[in-house]
């Protein structure tokens, strides 16, 4: 141990779960409810310890459950046929659509609020998907943070975890830094819960997962699947200027089922009538058919937004919106011009029906393993893009994740004291990892992607 | 580029700001006497206001440069154009 030691801090848990996001938090706990004995730390290169990782706060609050009324198989119905193209896993996405309930329900007794009507039971809107839209919190995460510290889950902040530290197959370790002051550290544990996000970088605001987790995972030698779905197109606002807003800034999420042409027609109806969960080729040659008659610019029918039927917001999901309106100028109450932009969301690691990867020891939930989890079929990380399914698959997901790992380091742990790591595998990685603090002039990640 | 402007007398120098940025943008910075939050990687800056939202006296506003973001800057680079 001592030549580990003077490689940098070494720290060793029972599992390692790195991301402290929705489905990070999810894993924790119900890996801790799972074996309450087994020493569960959550590292996170931002401040999960008080909630503040993660895209969580700053979504739109709107949580997907099949509710009381519905009948699973109709969710399992729309997702292969309307969304799919039927490429799911429908085992997965049948447990999905039977567990989404419990699920849902069950985050109250995490102190996560989810808005009630007078009855004291769950507010649902049943439009525009044949299931139920309800209005969360989006600062679940510091409730989840809170739950999870009073069942024993160790945080550490600021720590960025690159690489996997392996025995033959079996994952035994971890390595990262302190993103603040760049120390160098080094996890012994069996098993190893990957959370950290997709790759979206520098695409559209907001979603800004950088996909180290895929390459983590990649470089363990995890198998991928589906990275091909990784891509979609999505309508961007675009202004006077000719600048282009995606996204919770653009307001264009339901650009897709209500564009108006300049002579006010109904353009959506006319190429794909009835609501959709997504923009697809038909809405894009929507745009572009009306485009070419000389019928542009084409424009959104903001009426939608007041539509009795639309979703309710949690107030705090509404307040964080309203804040990122204004500073993208957001046209409030006017019909906004929008063109077809794009949205690239990529979460392939391979994962089984119990989130373990295809590394012994490894597992991986939510955004990372989206499209790898082959639940959403022929879509894009988190799968799809209806609005909602992104907390509700990182929170499936988390609660599959969290109890397997936990079975996992208990049955490694009733073989005995873990395996011993090899300096030299942290050194070289150590090496690789800082090598870029040692160049000079290279380029920044801004610069590369441009 | 993205840039923050600081209340002096505002600011209460409790740090919250920097702890509830997702994509440690903002850092803390030593080199003055009282410390303060600084947009350290503006470009990796979301505009989420959440640092805006959570200063418990509203001592900072991030001020997004839109012209610095996006397609534009990307096609008036790119050949065809
Ligand atoms: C603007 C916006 C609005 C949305 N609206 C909705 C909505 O209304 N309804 C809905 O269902 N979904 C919505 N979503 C999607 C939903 O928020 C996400 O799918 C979900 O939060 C993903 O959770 P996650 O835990 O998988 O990943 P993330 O929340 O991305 O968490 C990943 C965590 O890993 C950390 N991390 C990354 N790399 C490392 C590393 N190397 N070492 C340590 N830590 C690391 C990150 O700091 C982060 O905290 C929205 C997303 C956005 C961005
Ligand atoms: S949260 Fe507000 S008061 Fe606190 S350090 Fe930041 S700017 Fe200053
Ligand atoms: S607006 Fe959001 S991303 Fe930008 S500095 Fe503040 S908390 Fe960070």
């Amino acid at each position: 141990m001592a030549q580990l030691d003077s490689l940098g801090k070494v720290l060793s848990a029972d599992i390692l779960i790195v991301g402290g996001g929705i489905s990070g938090l999810t894993a924790a706990i119900t890996a801790k409810e799972t074996d309450p004995s087994l020493d569960v730390l959550l590292v996170d290169k931002a401040v999960a310890s008080k909630g503040y990782a993660g895209m969580a706060g700053r979504t739109a609050g709107l949580l997907s459950f099949v509710t009381g009324e519905d009948d699973p198989e109709d969710f399992v119905t729309y997702n292969l046929k309307e969304i799919g193209c039927y490429l799911n896993d429908q085992v997965l996405l049948r447990d999905m659509a039977h567990c989404s309930r419990r699920i849902t329900e069950q985050l109250a007794t995490w102190g996560v609020e989810i808005l009630h009507n007078e009855k004291g039971k769950i507010d649902y809107a049943k439009w525009p998907f044949p299931w139920g839209t309800a209005a969360i919190d989006p600062d679940m995460c510091l409730n989840m943070s809170d739950h999870a510290k009073k069942l024993g889950v160790r945080f550490m902040d600021h720590i960025a975890v690159v690489d996997l530290l392996k025995q033959g197959e079996r994952v035994i370790g971890a390595v990262g830094f302190e993103v603040q002051n760049g120390e160098f550290h080094i996890f012994k544990c069996s098993t190893v819960i990957l959370a950290n996000g997709s790759q979206n970088y520098d695409i559209t605001l907001l979603w800004c997962g950088t996909g180290n987790g895929l390459a983590t995972a990649w470089r363990a030698g995890a198998e991928m699947r589906n990275a091909e779905f990784g891509c979609m197109c999505d309508f961007a606002r675009v202004d006077p200027k000719g600048w282009l807003y995606y996204g919770v800034h653009g307001g264009a999420h339901i650009a897709h089922d209500h564009l108006q042409n300049a002579k006010g027609e109904n353009v959506s109806e006319k190429y794909r009538p009835g609501l959709h969960s997504s923009m697809d080729p038909v809405a894009a040659n929507a745009w572009l058919q009306e485009f070419k008659l000389g019928n542009a610019p084409i424009s959104v029918d903001a009426s939608i937004f007041s539509h009795p039927a639309f979703f309710k917001f949690h107030p705090k999901a509404l307040d964080q919106m309203h804040r990122e309106a204004v500073k993208a100028n957001f046209p409030m109450g006017q019909p906004y011009q929008v063109v077809p932009g794009f949205i690239g969301e990529l979460g392939c690691v391979r994962v089984n029906h119990q989130m373990a990867t295809t590394v012994p020891g490894l597992f991986a939930v939510g955004n990372v393993a989206g499209s790898g989890s082959a639940r959403g079929g022929a879509v894009p990380t988190p799968p799809a893009k209806i609005h909602g399914t992104g907390i509700l698959n990182a929170l499936f997901m988390g609660s599959k994740g969290g109890p397997a790992a936990a079975l996992h380091a208990k049955t490694v742990k009733s073989f005995g004291p873990g395996a011993d790591l090899d300096p030299a595998q942290v050194q070289a990685l150590k090496t690789r990892i800082l090598a870029p603090m040692e160049r000079q002039g290279s380029l920044t990640a801004h610069e590369l992607i441009h | 580029m993205h840039s923050l402007k600081l209340n002096e007398e505002a600011c209460t120098r409790c740090r919250k700001c920097v702890d509830t940025c997702f994509v440690n943008a903002l850092k803390w910075d030593t080199s003055i006497p009282k410390g303060a939050p600084v947009l350290a990687y503006p470009a990796d800056c979301q505009i989420c206001c959440y640092c805006e939202k959570l200063c418990p006296t509203q001592a900072l506003e991030i001020i997004p440069d839109w012209a610095s973001k996006y397609i534009p800057r990307t096609l008036s680079n790119a050949k065809g154009w």
